[in-house]
């Protein structure tokens, strides 16, 4: 089930009521909960169910198994059991037609000729964020940063809740456990928050992500000519995909908010960046504090010598990039981010700093490159897009979309202005009552109207 | 443990803090509806809307032609109008159209047309599966009607107020494309009006489509055989000097000996209830002349306007 769906906005509405009748049994709204997240997690393909069942399964056993142990190496021995489960069900199902068909063709252009077997199997919805948030507690659990959750209801329900199952936040066990064990509490705050939200996100995805994506297929294509095509689709797809995230972590916030949860924020107004390690601050910051937290300090972070930090920041960026997906695109993705974090980190360790205009031209720079690695599809479409920057005649139709992509960006524009200014998320709250019904309403009716409208689907599904 | 907030509660929160939302989008969504039913517009990604909407414009206002095409989709866009003009050295306008407003919304056109012109020739350009349209389709797409009342299709509330936003408001401010190849091609549902205005005629930009052997069987509804009177007697009315039948082609892997057979069965068929001549041009093309089965691509376009002129020289 997606959140732009009739069947989703039926769904939720009829599990919201049912949810608050429950209010006087904690344990009866969790069943529903767990039963409303596996349906909503089955309506796409119900086989991959047993799949999210083992992964939340073998890691609340370990965690269990963790806090009955005290032997370093046993516990070490359960953990690395754990995340070799999770690793081999995201590397079956994620990776490994990728390594298999390039190391095949590693090995045909070494003139070997290998059949190697593909599995050719369909990639599950969401598989990388529910494998990361379940690795994450056994880790935490492993840390002793938090203690192992006993209670079979309440882990399923954190590996499994609906809002954030497929495409974030990922959430940490040790902010979202607590929360399944306490009584929820719906206050109007919270429900004009949500409100908001579910308009912002609504109006982000139908509207503004939706039509971005159009002009961003128009210009991708393996016989693009145009080197205005190549730079106009790549604002248009910088827009689209920030849009369309930030559209699925809005809404997942409201309607977790609605059930009286609180998700964390994703995207802190992240084209407001003046370097790239701010822009990682600011962009999926649920992933990058999980590459951070997990990752890069695994790997000894920054206390191991300059070189090997930037040895670390290359490596974390590049298995972000391939958390993304398996193909060489994301590879490059990462590594050019973990290059240019690199040579930030090398650039503020001289003691020198950047002025914050020319410092967010160039990470913006940063950013719209790796845009045009992460769309182009196939080594064909960039080469294609990458050989159309030597034609820059300009014709009227880059001016059609020049002017689309300036009207699509007015409203994200000033709103993220106005948040910035107020340094504050939910500053369109603080509008009167009925200025921001009048807002909500305008948003809501413009998304209704698109609704459906180019059957896009929320981008960070394939991830 | 039970929450802090009863169940009634809620709904008075979700009530009192969502209802002014609730409340101003539903009278922008009523403002829209209203406005639709007093002035709707066309869905401005709808191709099939644009083009009757062009073409009814047109057939009041176009020049005096020597050759008048009417048609389906594959009229519109399987014949180059100013080429085959040059070719014969005619006056060639075209008002063909869509499949789904059939031989009642043909027959409006040269209706229109013939209030100001009288074309010495017209050719009806039809592709088999427009002779094989069931009465629901026509229902649905409410496109004939459209030629009839001169109105687009009317919605279900609040449809209408959604269309409306749309396409009063939203798709000419965002600019959006036209869906798939047209948008490359063409870009805006503006740029292909302006297209259909000035020439009443289109390409179709798709690729070819991967070779399939599947023989085509042309078959005649009852619903199209129904509305073949009301186009007969249009015709007969405006009393044109040479009035010819055409089916347009079929990609040649579509196509067996009892295609060609079924094909002259249905022309035979089609052309005595109208009381028109079939003029038997080029049946099939190879299918890279194909940019679907029913259009041809823009060197197809070419090659079978030829085709056309050369059957059509004296």
């Amino acid at each position: 089930m997606v959140f732009d769906s009739t069947a989703f906005m039926i769904f939720f509405a009829a599990f919201f009521a049912f949810y608050h009748l429950l209010y006087r049994w904690l344990n009866a709204q969790n069943v529903l909960i767990l039963a409303g997240s596996y349906l909503f997690y089955g309506w796409w393909d119900w086989r991959f169910l047993g799949l999210l069942t083992l992964s939340a399964g073998v890691d609340y056993i370990a965690g269990l198994a963790m806090s009955t142990l005290d032997g370093a190496r046993q516990r070490k021995l359960i953990l690395m059991l754990s995340l070799a489960t999770n690793l081999i069900i995201l590397f079956t199902f994620k990776y490994f037609d990728f390594f298999a068909t390039s190391l095949q063709a590693a090995l045909s252009s070494l003139g070997i000729h290998a059949s190697l077997p593909l599995l050719n199997v369909v990639l599950p919805v969401g598989i990388s964020f529910y494998t990361f948030q379940s690795m994450a507690y056994t880790i935490d659990v492993y840390r002793r940063d938090i203690p192992a959750e006993r209670n079979p209801l309440v882990y399923f329900c954190f590996v499994s809740f609906f809002p954030q199952l497929v495409a974030g936040p990922i959430e940490r066990a040790g902010h979202m456990i607590g929360q399944m064990r306490a009584p929820r509490e719906l206050t109007a705050d919270k429900v004009k928050e949500a409100v908001w939200l579910l308009s912002w996100g609504y109006f982000l995805k139908e509207v503004i992500a939706d039509t971005a994506a159009t002009f961003a297929d128009e210009a991708f294509r393996v016989d693009q000519t145009s080197g205005w095509m190549t730079i106009l689709g790549t604002l248009a797809f910088s827009l689209q995909i920030y849009c369309d995230f930030n559209a699925y972590s809005c809404i997942a916030r409201g309607t977790a908010k609605l059930l009286g949860f609180e998700l964390v924020w994703n995207f802190r107004l992240p084209y407001f960046a003046t370097s790239i390690q701010d822009f990682w601050r600011r962009w999926h910051i649920s992933l990058s504090s999980w590459l951070r937290d997990y990752l890069y300090i695994s790997l000894g972070g920054n206390r191991k010598g300059p070189r090997r930090t930037y040895v670390n920041l290359i490596l974390t960026m590049l298995l972000g990039g391939l958390w993304h997906g398996a193909a060489w695109n994301f590879v490059l993705w990462g590594l050019l981010h973990g290059f240019a974090l690199a040579v930030n980190r090398a650039f503020t360790a001289s003691g020198r700093s950047m002025h914050s205009i020319p410092g967010w031209m160039l990470t913006m720079m940063i950013v719209l490159l790796g845009w045009l690695l992460f769309r182009c599809t196939s080594w064909e479409m960039l080469k294609a897009m990458t050989l159309a920057l030597g034609d820059l005649a300009w014709t009227e139709r880059h001016g059609e979309i020049l002017s689309s992509l300036i009207i699509l960006t007015g409203p994200v524009a000033l709103i993220e202005a106005w948040q910035r200014w107020r340094d504050d998320l939910l500053a369109p709250l603080r509008l009167d009552v009925w200025r921001l019904a009048a807002l909500n309403a305008v948003l809501l009716t413009a998304s209704y109207a698109m609704f459906d409208r180019f059957h896009y689907a929320f981008i960070y599904f394939q991830f | 443990m039970r929450s802090s907030i009863s169940s009634f509660e809620v709904a008075r929160l979700v009530v009192l803090v969502a209802g002014p939302t609730a409340l101003i989008a539903l009278v922008l969504v009523g403002a829209a509806e209203l406005w639709w039913r007093a002035d709707p517009c066309v869905a401005a990604d709808d191709i099939e809307g644009v083009v009757v909407e062009e073409q009814l414009v047109r057939a009041r206002a176009a020049p005096p032609a020597d050759v008048l095409i009417l048609g389906d989709s594959s009229a519109l866009m399987d014949v180059d109008p100013k080429y085959l003009g040059e070719l014969l050295n005619a006056r060639v306008e075209s008002l063909a159209t869509v499949a789904f407003v059939g031989p009642t919304g043909w027959a409006r056109m040269l209706e229109l047309y013939a209030t100001v012109h009288r074309a010495p020739t017209i050719l009806l350009l039809v592709h088999g599966i427009a002779l094989n349209i069931e009465e629901s389709t026509y229902v649905r797409r409410g496109l004939e009607r459209w030629t009839l009342v001169d109105e687009p299709p009317r919605l279900q509330t609040p449809q209408g107020a959604r269309r409306q936003i749309w396409c009063e408001l939203l798709a000419p401010a965002l600019g959006v494309p036209l869906p798939g190849r047209y948008g490359v091609s063409y870009g805006t549902a503006k740029a292909l009006r302006a297209r259909v205005r000035e020439h009443g005629s289109l390409v179709d930009p798709n690729p070819p489509p991967p070779a399939v052997e599947t023989p085509y069987r042309y078959e005649i509804s009852s619903a199209f055989s129904a509305r073949l009177p009301r186009l007969a007697e249009v015709v007969h009315k405006a009393a044109p000097e040479r009035a010819l039948l055409v089916l347009t082609p079929l990609p040649s892997d579509h196509s067996d000996a009892e295609t060609q057979r079924s094909r002259l069965e249905a022309a035979r068929t089609v052309s005595t209830a109208l009381g028109l001549d079939y003029l038997d041009v080029k049946p099939t093309m190879n299918p890279v002349d194909h940019a679907t089965v029913t259009h041809l691509t823009a060197k197809g376009r070419q090659r079978y306007t030829e085709h056309l002129a050369a059957a059509l020289r004296p």
